[in-house]
């Protein structure tokens, strides 16, 4: 993430940065699976699933850097506190591999 | 078969009672007519590879804090793009008890790398953001609609993301 411009009414010079940051979550989701049970070869799928989560239930802080040109600004104490979503819908092709002998 | 084998020898039952002045015939003669096989059930229990991908969206709602305290309104921002993943998982077919119904089970691991970009803006600050990458496990239980078609629900137990 990175911020240009002022924050807190305060100008900064430079740029505003936040260090890549992991949040964690849950999903639920749902789908559709196909088995190509037509072709010669067994084991191949085509799926399509949507997906919805959920990140940081009260909220990530992630501390505010300045990276400003020339020595910089310190935020200290600083933080953007978020919450996030997705929503993820994906296509796949899948190969079963492991048929227990069946 | 042997339904229809029951059955026809009750009709020739039947028939020979109306007709007992025809002792001299030949009795018939039976064959058994081989079925062609039920269709097979299509396995879909096993360990598999996956690779695809798809499109994504996402939102978050932030503010920046100092010490601890809120300076800023609360600021809905958005971002979308494409990513492509790989997963691997396990599912198990199995019969369900009460209704017959051909049920699918499973577990799975999921790693999705894109640039799903947007901006992260404040009044007076203009940023942008971007998720890179997202993990999942979870596990996942569906019905098979045709032998070769099902509908599967997921339920999450962690999932990761990171932005950058």
């Amino acid at each position: 993430m990175n911020y240009n411009s002022a924050i807190l009414g305060v100008a900064l010079p430079g740029t505003l940065s936040l260090a890549a940051q992991t949040y964690n979550g849950w999903f639920i989701g749902s789908g559709f699976e196909y088995a190509f049970d037509w072709l010669p070869i067994s084991g191949l799928f085509l799926k399509t699933e949507f997906r919805y989560s959920q990140y940081g239930g009260n909220g990530v802080n992630v501390p505010l850097t300045a990276t400003a040109a020339g020595g910089g600004v310190p935020v200290t104490g600083a933080a953007l506190n978020s919450q996030k979503a997705t929503e993820f819908i994906s296509t796949e092709l899948v190969w079963r591999f492991n048929w227990f002998g069946r | 078969m042997k339904f229809r084998l029951v059955t026809a020898a009750a009709l020739v039952t039947l028939a020979a009672l109306g007709s007992a002045g025809a002792a001299d015939l030949p009795p018939p003669v039976y064959k058994s007519v081989a079925l062609p096989p039920p269709a097979p059930v299509y396995n879909w229990t096993g360990c598999y590879v996956g690779g695809g991908g798809g499109y994504a969206f996402w939102q978050q709602d932030s503010f920046v804090t100092v010490g601890g305290t809120a300076v800023t309104a609360s600021q809905s921002n958005g971002g979308k793009g494409w990513f492509g993943q790989g997963q691997v998982g396990c599912d198990y077919q199995f019969t369900a008890p009460l209704f017959g119904v051909q049920t699918v089970i499973g577990a799975f691991g999921d790693f999705a790398g894109g640039s799903i970009t947007g901006s992260s803006s404040f009044p007076g600050v203009t940023g942008t953001e971007k998720e890179s990458s997202t993990w999942a496990v979870g596990g996942r239980a569906g019905v098979l609609v045709t032998r070769a078609f099902s509908h599967t629900s997921m339920v999450a137990t962690l999932k990761p993301a990171s932005t950058g």
